[in-house]
């Protein structure tokens, strides 16, 4: 993407937006995004920076950077709650608790996954807590892509998918009829999301394409690491690089498995492409997506490509 | 144990001037000042455990003897009871020397048999399958206590009703049972199943450690040699860090010890989809055919 394109956005390298605040070298970091828009695998490439020896790492097994403190067995081994009997506002009550006592006590910076919005529980606390210098990296893709991604990952239709998607109710796991893994994330509507994000000022963040990542990896991971001011040498960064290579994981998942998988039949890393979308989305869902995305498409760069959305 | 506080889903018992845990309404404090270790939503004091649910309920456990509750403003006892009959009465347990398996079991021609597994394995379910079966009574659900002081270990029977799951009590057509809610707003209830259930503990049997398969795989059990049973099982203690923060090292481990040397642990692979549930079912009673008696077990 050319420089700048989030610069209408919070840009907090402050390369475009001229803003000059530091997350500081310790704090927690957040990999933040939208469901299926990179997360997993930026995940992988700081597990592969930041913990070398995991070099022999399979996709069986658990990813071990970036992981809590959101899934359900997680929460519940530090609260010794049993979250699943707690409301969706309890579970926001008791999250901030969490990650801070997680901050407060891994002698390592935390990286912690989240797709939930940035959002505040009932008591004003931020739930994803308060603790010093956080920063996050925020990934965003291309909506239209996230709609196929996501209906083969959930295996729910295409309609119900962008239906979802542009929920500005989205939340996962509400009033459940059943046992989740996961714990209550409100994910509000595709643009929201990112707003909720982009717009807050507690938490420096830095916004990264999908697309970007996949067309420039070692130049968007570089960038990543500068901003978390964390030093790693270009043989580094080319060593995460080859490891989470799209191709490698899908081969390798293939083979082994993989430990996140939503259904265990339905494969995680599936096509990785850009620009699916649009090619196949029917053009009733391509223009709803566009339709009530259009502000949110455009400030990130996405052009329309059924004349009812961003130009 | 006598309780201020109805605890439903329990089954009441006589009356005793003496109960072993009183748990009664009280002001908590919000901290301990001499707490030792502290967590996100609680504190250990020994005697003490403080715990808070935020938004809920708020207790205090000490000496294993007594539990003070104070719900949170505007909270009803109803919707904080389930906490106190979970992870309040295992604290109490904890500080009482108890080893406690987060299990649901089960009994079967005289013994107890238990499912351990992580929240969402499936414990619950599959005890309520094999009630249902016919073959088997409930024990307890999701806490099973183990006495391994005598000649055998002892799994408690929990004096406690199933609570399932909405969409597993419409799958097992159990909608004639389901009681009250668990909690108002969360899709859990407790459910009276149509089956006898003992009020005594039985002899621990086996331990099946629950493993999910994809849909319509087959079944297996695989025992597990000592070494690898007793660190699958360690992982299975019921709150396992609460455990870790309250009792005695090596006190746990003896205990451990002891239960993997008396009692065979496996490994229960099994599909989770509702069409498997009844080669699920005939897997076990065929395993259990096959069992006769354990050496070093009582005879069934």
């Amino acid at each position: 993407m050319p420089e700048g394109a989030l610069g209408v956005a919070r840009d907090n390298t402050g390369i475009a937006a001229g803003v000059t605040s530091s997350p500081g070298p310790d704090g927690p970091v957040w990999i933040a995004s939208y469901m299926k828009s990179g997360n997993t695998w930026m995940r992988l490439m700081m597990m592969h920076l930041l913990k070398p020896h995991e070099e022999s790492w399979t996709p069986d097994q658990q990813i071990t950077v970036g992981t809590g403190p959101l899934p359900r067995s997680d929460i519940e081994r530090a609260s010794f709650i049993d979250t699943s009997l707690l409301s969706a506002d309890e579970q926001d009550l008791l999250r901030p608790l969490l990650c801070d006592a997680e901050a407060r006590e891994q002698p390592e910076r935390c990286f912690f996954k989240t797709h939930d919005a940035y959002r505040f529980n009932r008591d004003g606390a931020p739930i994803h807590g308060s603790a010093p210098r956080q920063a996050a990296l925020y990934l965003v893709r291309d909506p239209r892509d996230i709609a196929i991604s996501l209906a083969t990952f959930w295996n729910w239709s295409r309609e119900r998918t962008v239906a979802f998607m542009n929920n500005p109710e989205g939340d996962l796991q509400g009033i459940p009829r059943h046992f989740s893994r996961q714990i209550f994330q409100k994910t509000l509507d595709w643009s929201a999301h990112i707003a909720s994000w982009l717009e807050q000022d507690r938490v420096p963040t830095l916004p990264i394409r999908y697309e970007d990542l996949r067309a420039a990896p070692g130049h968007w991971l570089a960038r990543a690491l500068d901003f978390l001011e964390i030093r790693a040498s270009t043989a580094e960064i080319d060593r995460a690089v080859q490891l989470t290579d799209f191709k490698r994981l899908k081969r390798e998942e293939e083979a082994h498995g993989f430990s996140e998988r939503f259904k265990p039949e339905i494969p995680f890393f599936r096509r990785g492409e850009t620009g699916e979308g649009r090619a196949l989305l029917d053009p009733e869902l391509l223009a709803s997506i566009e339709r009530v995305h259009a502000p949110m498409m455009a400030r990130l760069g996405y052009s329309a490509a059924t004349g009812t959305g961003p130009p | 144990m006598q309780s201020d506080i109805r605890l439903h889903g329990s089954i009441e018992c006589a009356r005793s001037d003496d109960p072993q845990i009183r748990i009664l309404l009280g002001p908590v404090p919000a901290a301990l000042d001499d707490a030792v270790s502290t967590g996100a939503n609680w504190q250990s004091a020994p005697p003490a455990f403080l715990l808070n649910v935020p938004g809920v309920v708020r207790f205090l456990v000490t000496s294993g003897r007594e539990i003070v509750v104070e719900p949170a403003a505007g909270v009803s006892l109803d919707d904080a009871a389930i906490f106190i009959a979970g992870t309040a009465i295992a604290i109490a347990l904890y500080q009482r020397g108890a080893l406690i398996l987060h299990a649901s079991a089960v009994t079967h021609d005289g013994g107890a048999f238990a499912f351990s597994g992580a929240s969402g394995a499936g414990k619950s379910t599959l005890a309520a399958l094999l009630c249902l079966d016919g073959s088997c009574a409930m024990l307890s659900d999701d806490v099973s206590a183990v006495d391994v002081a005598g000649e055998h270990p002892i799994l408690a029977a929990d004096g406690r009703r199933f609570r399932l799951w909405d969409d597993v009590i419409e799958s097992l057509d159990l909608a004639d049972h389901r009681g009250r809610q668990v909690r108002s707003m969360i899709n859990k209830y407790h459910v009276e199943l149509p089956v006898p259930r003992p009020d005594t503990g039985l002899p621990l049997r086996g331990i099946y450690l629950l493993e999910a398969l994809p849909a319509g795989d087959a079944p297996s059990v695989e025992l597990l040699p000592p070494g690898r049973a007793a660190f699958a099982l360690d992982h299975h203690r019921y709150r396992r860090i609460l455990s870790n923060h309250i009792g005695d090292m090596a006190q746990r481990f003896g205990q451990m010890a002891r239960l993997v040397d008396s009692v065979p642990v496996y490994l229960f692979r099994r599909p989770v989809a509702l069409d498997d549930n009844a080669r699920t079912v005939a897997c076990l009673k065929a395993h259990w055919a096959s069992l006769g008696t354990i050496p070093g077990s009582p005879p069934a």
